[in-house]
């Protein structure tokens, strides 16, 4: 009989392995094992991730392939520096309402936008949301008045450090996981597996279809606005289209549907520049073509990405070990007849 | 009020029209290849990018202007066949998704190639040793050699692929594969060079349409694709995408819609209407101006 | 700092000391390496105005190099390519500093430069800008901020916007004016918006003002509209290559009226179809290869001859703000302060303020906003070539 842990445990252990993260991580910054470049890229690696984990969610458990993900970091990126930048309020307090109030603009227009970008079919609903993207970039371009043109918004308070972001990672990887394992994430699956069996079995596919886009909007746009104050200045002109070509490149390369792998692929591409500039000085020029090239191949040799499907459980594997250790040999022989 | 300016109101008129054949042009071979194989070729805007290099080295390098247009309009056929042997080909079979994917891939590939090959500044085209661009007048009208050119040229280039897709075998063949490959194949026809021969045919109008944009904006970069390309999908999708005619009558008005925005004064908002003008076609009309209504079957 | 740095430095410290010591009596010994940063767009879309001043400052540096052998002073330059990305050269401005440098040369463009101005000051690690020209990186008027870690070699929009105008007015006899400008390019934005405050002070009519959208390529509606006004003047404040595409337009339209540009027109007549179309234009810039002061015609010569291309306004500033660091690194040494102190940088910083340096762009003195007061250079372009006009 197979040991089994029970969900109680699995929430306990959880936890414990989140905050003992959170405090090893701070703790090894603060005592400034790593220089300034590197906790930089590390909180980089940070918004990365969610914006791979959010875009995961539309291109890896829906199954479609959305361009736009710039315009709803600029939209979360922007309204969170407006609020910032009024000085209603200061402090933690501020940078949680901030962070909220980005996610909700951004869900808002990811809400708008999927009801009619749905009803069309892989290419167009890629080239209709990377249409929505760029309209979004020239009106805040063309707008100087209200949204600093092309300059940008400038001093905008800078709220980041690695606490504050990776509990911003760790609760957006916990929500989306959570969403995932209810009955919605199983209808959200279904819809990517076959469309007309689910239709037939009575899911109702266009609901579940916004509801994910509308979500992923919702973590992008809490991304953009960590991204914002992260850097203390945005522009129009980083929301671009290759904004959104670096997210899904994150995704394809970690495996689309898996969570793991789109952190995994999200961090090790957001640090990569930093550790090539020392090994390779040129790398830069070669990152696009390089990248490119990562997407070409996948999809031709290996579609599934590093991880395929898969998503991993701390607790699975943990099972897996007691397993290994403790189930006596008698028990082991019974499991194999 | 405004009066109207009939001169300007005309000679807008003719810039309209050269821009859209340009365009028209482009979207043909988007609309081609969408109809056979279903793929939104992303990479087919760079292809443009990639005829302009070729027509300036092979001018640089001394060769004629002939055989430099020659040169841009192979070498555009040839790098898209290759594209399609090597990227497209491995994924017939694949889903939708990875198709797309990998059409981004090579978009992004050409563009950040050129980029490190020329650098990204833009090079200037020595658009005037293969045309010379006289001053015509027509009474009060002044009109470029150049655009006339491009309207005749992008005309006659229409008419003859109407001609050779009604009227040749080959022509037969690939409009019976983009009604339904598998029958096609049973019927006997080589999938494999039929598409071969669709993406030769679009992309050797794109080179074409790349050299009549360089004669008349001069300058190359390894990005002019990328945009021009947006705006021949989206006028491919405006009349239909996988309907010849509609790709050229979609190309004219989204070169009117451009000019026209541009001329009332709307200049920076000339990219959001285009957008604009797709997403409302997209919504209303999918199938766009002069397309089929596709069911899918279960 | 690093804890390995620390003692790495300690040691390299006891080790100068004692060799200075010896100095005077050996010829061989080893000098004191100082760092300074390069933080420049290397790839993509500016390399142009990363890859000039960076072969500028390098040029600089090396010469300085090699006639110091035996005052126990080395620069070194560490380069950082910054990809034209905010998030980018801020990692760069981090890793810069990891590194050691005790000062960082950067300002290819403004966006990127107005987000590591803030950090580098609150770490007051001294700036110095090559061409970049949004004000609010020294000075921002509207929230009365001021980075006074960072130093600008090049001109602000309003400086040339006004200059332009000014010329217009004094040279051209310019009543009727026109501006053409990039509504997406905050430079082009700038520079528009303090050319029509001038003009409206000098009594001069804006006529008209349209925009272009930075992809775009055709111009003719825009441009007819503003024939129809006849302008005396127009006014592109923009990039060289959306100049190329807009001259040959305008003139083929029979725009007469002579067009003025800014610095960004550098080089303008390398990219033009035919340079016949920017004939009687003039633009304004921090340099010309034709300059005939000695020390400007000494640049250009060794430019060309080290670097197998021609010079330009962007590696002129590259190579004056190398020398105008070094000249203040020099000085804060010599005050007896040492690159390893923790208070170098804000010697530096303080030294730089007091800098009144003969450089190729000019005579280099800093306002109290750290922006430079020099005269700029008129180029006209005619007979096909970018001529120097004059100093203006």
């Amino acid at each position: 009989m197979k040991n089994n842990l029970s969900m109680p445990v699995r929430y306990v252990i959880n936890i414990l392995s989140i905050i003992f993260f959170l405090v090893l991580g701070n703790f090894l910054l603060k005592i400034g094992l790593f220089g300034r470049a590197q906790v930089s890229t590390i909180i980089q690696s940070g918004i990365y991730i969610i914006l791979a984990v959010s875009l995961n969610i539309v291109v890896g458990y829906l199954g479609h392939i959305p361009l736009g993900q710039a315009g709803f970091m600029a939209i979360g990126g922007y309204a969170a520096a407006f609020f910032w930048k009024s000085g209603i309020l200061g402090g933690e307090l501020a940078f949680i309402i901030g962070i909220i109030i980005a996610g909700i603009s951004s869900g808002l227009f990811g809400f708008l936008i999927s009801m009619p970008a749905f009803r069309l079919n892989g290419d167009y609903f890629a080239i209709i949301t990377l249409a929505f993207s760029e309209i979004i970039r020239s009106v805040l371009i063309n707008f100087p008045k209200v949204t600093g043109g092309a300059q940008g918004l400038k001093r905008i308070p800078k709220y980041s450090n690695f606490f504050c972001v990776y509990s911003i990672v760790i609760i957006v990887c916990t929500l989306i996981h959570l969403i995932m394992k209810s009955k919605h994430g199983r209808a959200i699956l279904s819809t990517r597996e076959d469309e007309i069996a689910s239709k037939s079995c009575g899911v109702n596919i266009r609901r579940y279809k916004i509801f994910a886009f509308t979500i992923s909007a919702f973590f992008t746009g809490i991304a953009g606005a960590v991204y914002a104050t992260n850097q203390g200045i945005i522009a129009p002109s980083e929301y671009g289209f290759m904004k959104s070509v670096d997210v899904l490149v994150m995704v394809v390369l970690g495996g689309m549907g898996s969570m793991i792998g789109s952190i995994t692929a999200a961090a090790f591409l957001a640090s990569l520049p930093l550790f090539l500039q020392s090994v390779m000085k040129s790398f830069n020029n070669y990152r696009m073509i390089v990248y490119s090239f990562i997407l070409i191949i996948i999809m031709v040799f290996k579609p599934s990405g590093l991880f395929g499907n898969y998503d991993f459980s701390f607790s699975a594997i943990l099972e897996r070990i007691i397993n290994r250790l403790f189930v006596s040999k008698n028990e082991k022989v019974h499991e194999n007849l | 009020m405004h009066r109207f300016n009939w001169l300007l109101i005309f000679s807008q008129f003719i810039n309209g029209l050269q821009l859209g054949s340009i365009y028209a042009l482009i979207s043909l071979g988007y609309s081609m290849v969408y109809g056979i194989i279903m793929l939104l070729n992303f990479a087919h805007g760079d292809i443009i990018m990639v005829g302009g290099y070729i027509a300036l080295i092979s001018i640089l390098n001394r060769f004629g202007p002939f055989i430099s247009v020659f040169f841009a309009i192979s070498g555009c056929a040839v790098i898209s066949v290759l594209i399609e042997r090597l990227a497209y080909r491995p994924l017939r079979k694949a889903s939708k998704t990875s198709l797309l994917i990998t059409a981004i891939g090579v978009s992004i590939f050409l563009q950040n190639l050129a980029q490190l090959i020329f650098s990204a500044n833009g090079r200037p085209f020595p658009a005037s040793s293969i045309l010379k661009n006289n001053k015509m007048r027509f009474g009060k009208i002044n009109v470029n050699s150049v655009t006339i050119i491009t309207i005749l040229i992008s005309i006659i280039s229409m008419l003859l692929l109407v001609i050779l897709v009604h009227k040749t075998k080959l022509g037969k063949a690939m409009r019976a594969v983009s009604e339904d490959l598998e029958s096609g194949q049973l019927m006997g026809i080589n999938i494999d060079k039929v598409i071969s021969f669709t993406f030769i045919l679009g992309s050797s109008l794109a080179g074409i349409a790349s050299i009549m944009f360089c004669c008349q904006y001069p300058l190359v970069n390894p990005t002019m694709g990328y945009m021009i390309g947006m705006k021949a999908f989206i006028a491919a999708v405006l009349g239909g995408i996988g309907s010849i005619p509609g790709a050229v009558v979609g190309g004219f008005t989204i070169g009117f819609v451009e000019i026209f925005v541009s001329a009332i004064g709307f200049s920076a908002w000339i990219d959001v209407a285009v957008f604009a003008v797709l997403i409302i076609v997209l919504l209303i009309r999918p199938f766009g101006i002069l397309g089929r209504r596709l069911t899918e079957k279960v | 700092m690093k804890k390995g740095s620390k003692i790495f430095l300690l040691v390299l410290n006891l080790t100068v000391f004692l060799l200075l010591f010896f100095a005077c009596s050996k010829k061989n010994f080893k000098q004191k390496e100082i760092k300074i940063g390069i933080l420049m767009p290397l790839s993509g879309k500016n390399a142009q105005f990363g890859i000039a001043p960076k072969n500028g400052a390098k040029l600089f540096v090396d010469e300085y190099n090699k006639n110091n052998e035996f005052t126990g002073i080395k620069i070194k330059l560490v380069i950082y390519n910054d990809e034209s990305e905010i998030d980018k050269s801020i990692i760069g401005f981090n890793s810069l500093f990891d590194s050691g440098v005790c000062a960082i040369i950067t300002g290819a463009e403004s966006v990127t430069s107005l987000a590591t101005a803030p950090v580098a000051h609150d770490c007051e690690m001294p700036l110095i800008l090559t061409t970049a020209s949004a004000e609010a990186i020294t000075y921002d008027s509207k929230s009365d901020i001021f980075n006074d870690n960072v130093f600008r070699m090049g001109f602000i929009d309003s400086y040339q916007g006004e200059k332009m105008a000014n010329f217009a007015n004094e040279h051209l006899n310019v009543k009727r004016a026109a501006s053409f400008y990039c509504l997406e390019d905050d430079y082009s934005m700038g520079l528009k918006e303090a050319f029509e405050k001038k003009c409206k002070q000098l009594n001069i009519e804006m006529i008209s003002q349209d925009s272009f959208s930075i992809n775009a390529t055709d111009f003719q509606s825009q441009l007819a509209k503003i024939l129809a006004k006849k302008p005396d003047v127009l006014f592109i404040p923009a990039y060289y290559d959306k100049v190329a595409l807009i001259a040959p337009q305008a003139i083929k339209i029979g725009i007469d009226c002579p067009l003025l540009g800014c610095d960004g027109w550098g080089t303008v007549t390398k990219l033009i179809s035919n340079s016949s179309f920017l004939e009687n234009s003039y633009y304004c810039s921090a340099f010309s290869v034709e300059d005939d002061e000695e020390i400007a015609r000494y640049f250009s010569e060794s430019y060309r001859k080290k670097m197998n291309e021609e010079a330009n306004m962007f590696s002129a500033s590259g190579y004056d703000a190398a020398k105008v660091l070094v000249n203040a690194i020099e000085k804060s040494i010599f005050m007896g302060f040492l690159p390893e102190n923790n208070e170098f940088r804000k010697v530096l910083i303080d030294t730089l303020k007091k800098t009144d340096l003969k450089c190729v762009t000019g005579n280099i003195v800093f306002d109290e906003h750290n922006n430079p007061k020099k005269e700029a250079v008129i180029i006209k372009i005619t007979g096909g070539k970018e001529r120097f006009w004059g100093r203006y």
